[in-house]
């Protein structure tokens, strides 16, 4: 922390002293100034949170009537809880959601950084290339799903199919957004992968994931590395360290305060990849944001929706906990 | 001797070079073409006739050709024809993602300038839970919002309204907002700020007139970042604003999948037309997000 003292703390003053101070002075507008924040926060995020908790006890359904709704809330404790965790589909879905998020970030890691790496190379067009690089990061989500359904449409006038009929590398067109188990031919394979989530559908809906969010991630850590100074690298160049080590050494550690930049914004998309599977898979790749979609909006059952959301908000924050405390690790 | 040795060294090194050009510039033509066919795929999709989306083998050229996907969007305005929910769908995402952009640019830099500068106990603690408040994904709040909206607060009369949605946007990207202001903040030295005090100028004016202005980049910055997460937003709608009076772009264009029909060519159009306004953004004013969003990592 290096930003400084305004002015010197107050010293222990009586109550009605400090309420004159706080209203007469300028902390009363710095406070003002900080309300609306704080309030928003209250109102839309931790009310919110509050009630979903207090309906995922209870066996919650409501009825609306023209346009206003009656709420039936039964206290059941934790039943909704309980009845999830002996759920085996509540786990897989917990399982693809992590398989999801976790394949994400690890391509995004290796691959981001390998085209900040070549951006940062000096070759024809560098300028053009690192504008049109950027493009896909700005497609509307729902537009990037309904793009990648039709190339990975199960007919065989879906693009990928028509080129891989065409080429002769497929006899029958796949139909890549349908969850089927990967490599039936080897069992145990396909019965692991299948256990720890990973499918067709899955591994299809990543891809087309990526094709957006890469970019992003690629332009990020390049601005990262165009921090670095070149000297760094001569030094490295005449003590006689590898091209590997320069990286390992050099560019790996300086880059790291962006890496956690970019975490924190793919973990925003954890479980906001809804808006992607919803669209091409609808209820067909149950992961857990789909799962509480589903309860509340087409059971009705808004109680275990509820615990689903609430589960799914816990794992958030426990995520966004180690996230933060990395990031003011110097200050914690 | 040495001139014997340093041949064909210097020969290998060129030899290498040249091999890492070409592997460059391979790798480079790979980029282009996983980030640019599916773009090329999208348009010439836009441009065909309903036959050419289903024909086996696909035609790679828009052919049978038509302006027609385009011109359906625009033409022909009567309740419920494709123009009619086109426009109003863009009227929605226009103005929530204005107001949105706004309101988060008022209360999200002034909250963040308080967390740089106040001497004020667990204002780290307060800036971190802004940021992980927007960590939280929005399908775990939906739920609750939904239930709020047509039960305890059904009296506001909040469902499917373009206020709601704007509240909504609002605080989900206020902790970003915060998060990167409060960077550009501390980022400026307080000595100017204690100079324009020393002048004469209050907290409130030096703030107006010192700080603002050089902040000016990251204002810009998240403004844009604010107006294309809410430009993108797809849940709210589904959920809270299915009607024509909030419905935004995104969900218009899911709208467009129906049961029945899937009619890719008029899909594709319409993607192409609210993809325009983040592409001209991203093209303008990338180098300004991308500065934004490092500028979060630098802490002053």
């Amino acid at each position: 922390m290096t930003s400084m003292p305004v002015e010197s703390p107050p010293k222990r003053a009586t109550l009605r002293q400090r309420v004159f101070r706080a209203l007469s002075g300028e902390y009363f507008w710095l406070y003002l100034l900080l309300l609306p924040s704080i309030l928003i926060l209250i109102a839309v995020i931790l009310i919110p949170m509050l009630f979903a908790f207090q309906m995922s006890l209870g066996n919650t359904s409501i009825v609306v009537v023209a346009g206003r709704g009656s709420i039936n809330n039964q206290w059941v404790g934790l039943q909704n809880y309980l009845s999830l965790l002996q759920n085996p589909s509540f786990w897989q879905a917990l399982r693809e959601t992590l398989y999801f998020w976790v394949v994400s970030i690890l391509i995004e890691i290796t691959v981001g950084i390998g085209m900040a790496a070549l951006m940062n190379q000096s070759f024809f067009g560098r300028r053009i290339f690192r504008v049109i690089v950027f493009i896909p990061w700005a497609i509307p989500t729902v537009v990037n799903a309904m793009l990648w359904g039709m190339i990975f449409d199960g007919n065989n006038f879906g693009a990928l199919n028509d080129l891989l009929l065409q080429w002769h590398l497929i006899q029958s067109p796949i139909v890549w957004l349908n969850p089927s188990a990967l490599f039936p031919q080897i069992p145990w394979l396909s019965n692991a992968l299948s256990y720890l989530g990973s499918n067709l559908a899955m591994n299809s809906i990543i891809v087309g994931d990526e094709w957006k969010t890469l970019p992003i991630v690629a332009i990020l850590v390049l601005a990262g590395m165009q921090t670095i100074p070149h000297e760094f690298y001569e030094a490295a160049r005449v003590e006689g360290a590898s091209a590997w080590r320069q990286f390992r050494q050099i560019t790996l550690p300086l880059i790291a305060p962006v890496l956690t930049v970019v975490l924190i914004l793919r973990t925003m998309q954890l479980m906001r990849a809804f808006t992607l599977i919803f669209t091409l898979e609808q209820f067909g790749l149950p992961v857990l944001s789909i799962q509480a979609y589903q309860q509340a909006f087409a059971f009705g059952s808004f109680g275990m929706g509820s615990a689903v959301s609430f589960l799914i908000g816990l794992i958030a924050l426990i995520i966004a906990y180690f996230y933060i405390k990395r990031l003011y690790r110097e200050e914690l | 001797m040495h001139a014997v040795t340093a041949q064909p060294q210097q020969k290998r090194l060129r030899r290498t070079t040249r091999w890492s050009r070409i592997g460059v510039y391979s790798l480079v033509l790979l980029v282009l073409l996983w980030t640019l066919a599916p773009l090329y795929f999208l348009v010439i999709t836009s441009l065909k006739q309903y036959v050419g989306t289903i024909a086996y083998p696909l035609p790679w050229l828009p052919t049978p050709f038509t302006w027609n996907n385009y011109a359906i969007m625009f033409t022909n305005y009567s309740p419920d024809s494709v123009s009619y929910r086109f426009l109003h769908a863009l009227r929605n995402s226009v103005i929530a993602s204005t107001a949105t952009t706004a309101l988060n640019l008022v209360f999200g830099s002034a909250a963040a300038y308080v967390l740089a500068r106040a001497r004020m106990r667990g204002k780290n603690a307060i800036t971190m839970i802004f940021l992980a408040s927007n960590l939280l994904p929005t399908v775990a709040l939906i739920i609750p919002f939904y239930v709020l909206t047509v039960t305890y607060l059904s009296g506001l009369h909040l469902y499917d309204t373009n206020t709601l949605m704007v509240i909504l946007y609002t605080s989900f990207s206020l902790g970003l907002v915060i998060w990167i202001m409060r960077g550009y903040f501390e980022s400026i030295p307080i000595e100017l700020e204690e100079a324009a005090r020393v002048d004469g100028a209050s907290r409130l004016v030096s703030l107006v007139r010192i700080i603002l202005p050089l902040t000016l980049p990251g204002l810009l910055a998240t403004g844009l970042l604010t107006f294309l997460m809410s430009w993108d937003n797809f849940i709210l709608p589904l959920v809270l604003g299915p009607d024509s009076s909030a419905y935004n772009l995104p969900f218009f264009i899911y709208s467009l999948s129906g049961q029945y029909l899937h009619l890719n060519n008029e899909i594709a159009a319409g993607g192409v037309l609210s993809a325009i306004p983040p592409v001209l953004i991203v093209l303008f004013f990338g180098k300004y997000i991308v500065s934004g969003l490092t500028a979060g990592s630098v802490k002053g």
